[in-house]
């Protein structure tokens, strides 16, 4: 890959940490209104953020673990996207569901370019917490206008 | 018996359910000059909360939302705490049987209604109803396409179908994208 394409692919490196802080902020902020879906996007997002930074800071970007955070999100996102009354959570579980197989298809040195899998894995992030965001405000705009939502499908064992 | 015969309702279960539905959508009217706050307090008191707790739900002090409650009652004409909760969940809640002349043949559904939506409860999970005041065609009583589909019956292979579709969608917009930087990337550096 060119310098050019590789210094975009180290910037998400630094966006890790930005997308902790806001989802931190934010956590308390939506909180309150959020649905139980919204909240369990939000824990998740939140853990993969904190995850990345530790993992970053103590573990030194150690692709193993940064495998390991994704797939327990995804693996938590999982079922809350298939039981959810809400569209949203299907985007996120996609997005990890993506991340998970780079990284593990970069673990298994079967990808040319480890920086473009990062940018894609952090790319893949950043569309999660966008698809949060915009999931959170149509959520709080059906609230507000009086309708109660429920946060879940009622005959789940229908399938 | 045909449910409408000459521009009348002549089956008498269609006949209830849309007075029924005329009754919710007159209190709705009723609700609708209440902000979203006080209508947020009046959920909360449809579902039997004391102040205390709505106050504590809301952040707010138990004064505070006391306070809310009596703007509230003198909105509504003076309306007892009770019968207020009660009006809001006869309102916001409904359980109507569809006749079977409708494509939602004899299914027990709980029917919310408000001004622009009403959703409905069905077996086969939540359904968005267009409601009868919303505009043309609406006296069908129809769930939206999408929403039956994402919540109907084996919404689950559906989901997952969709999940794994737009994980593919993502992967090829990731190379696309990737490969147009890198393409970028040669024009605007080619010796880099």
């Amino acid at each position: 890959m060119s310098g050019f394409a590789q210094s975009l692919a180290d910037l998400p490196n630094h966006q890790s940490g930005l997308l902790a802080v806001f989802l931190l902020y934010g956590l308390p902020l939506s909180w309150r209104s959020a649905g139980p879906p919204e909240r369990a996007a939000l824990l998740t997002l939140t853990g993969i953020a904190a995850m990345d930074l530790l993992v970053l800071l103590y573990a030194n970007g150690s692709a193993l673990l940064h495998l390991v955070a994704d797939g327990l999100a995804l693996s938590w996102m999982l079922p809350v996207a298939l039981r959810a009354n809400r569209f949203y959570p299907a985007v996120i579980a996609a997005a990890l569901l993506v991340a998970v197989l780079a990284q593990l298809l970069n673990l298994l040195g079967l990808t040319r370019d480890a920086g473009s899998v990062t940018f894609l894995v952090n790319g893949l992030h950043l569309l999660a917490v966008l698809a949060l965001l915009g999931g959170s405000l149509v959520h709080r705009r059906i609230v507000a206008e009086g309708a109660r939502r429920p946060a879940w499908r009622i005959s789940l064992s229908q399938g | 018996m045909a449910p409408f015969q000459n521009g009348f309702v002549t089956s008498p279960r269609l006949g209830y359910s849309l007075i029924q539905m005329a009754d919710v959508l007159e209190q709705a009217a009723l609700l609708d000059r209440l902000t979203a706050k006080q209508k947020e307090v009046l959920g909360y008191i449809s579902d039997g909360l004391t102040s205390k707790e709505i106050g504590r739900k809301l952040g707010i002090s138990e004064s505070a939302v006391n306070q809310r409650i009596e703007t509230i009652r003198q909105r509504l004409g003076g309306m007892p705490r009770a019968q207020i909760g009660r009006l809001y969940r006869r309102q916001s809640t409904l359980m109507i049987t569809i006749p079977p002349s409708n494509s939602l043949t004899g299914k027990t559904i709980q029917l919310q209604a408000s001004r622009k939506r009403a959703q409905a409860w069905s077996s086969e999970g939540v359904v968005d109803l267009a409601a009868p005041d919303a505009g043309e065609g609406n006296d069908k009583l129809q769930p939206s396409n999408f929403s039956s589909i994402w919540n109907g019956p084996g919404a689950i292979w559906v989901r997952l179908g969709a999940i794994v579709a737009m994980a593919f969608g993502m992967i090829a917009a990731g190379v696309l994208l990737l490969d147009l930087i890198d393409k970028l990337a040669r024009l605007l550096a080619p010796n880099a």
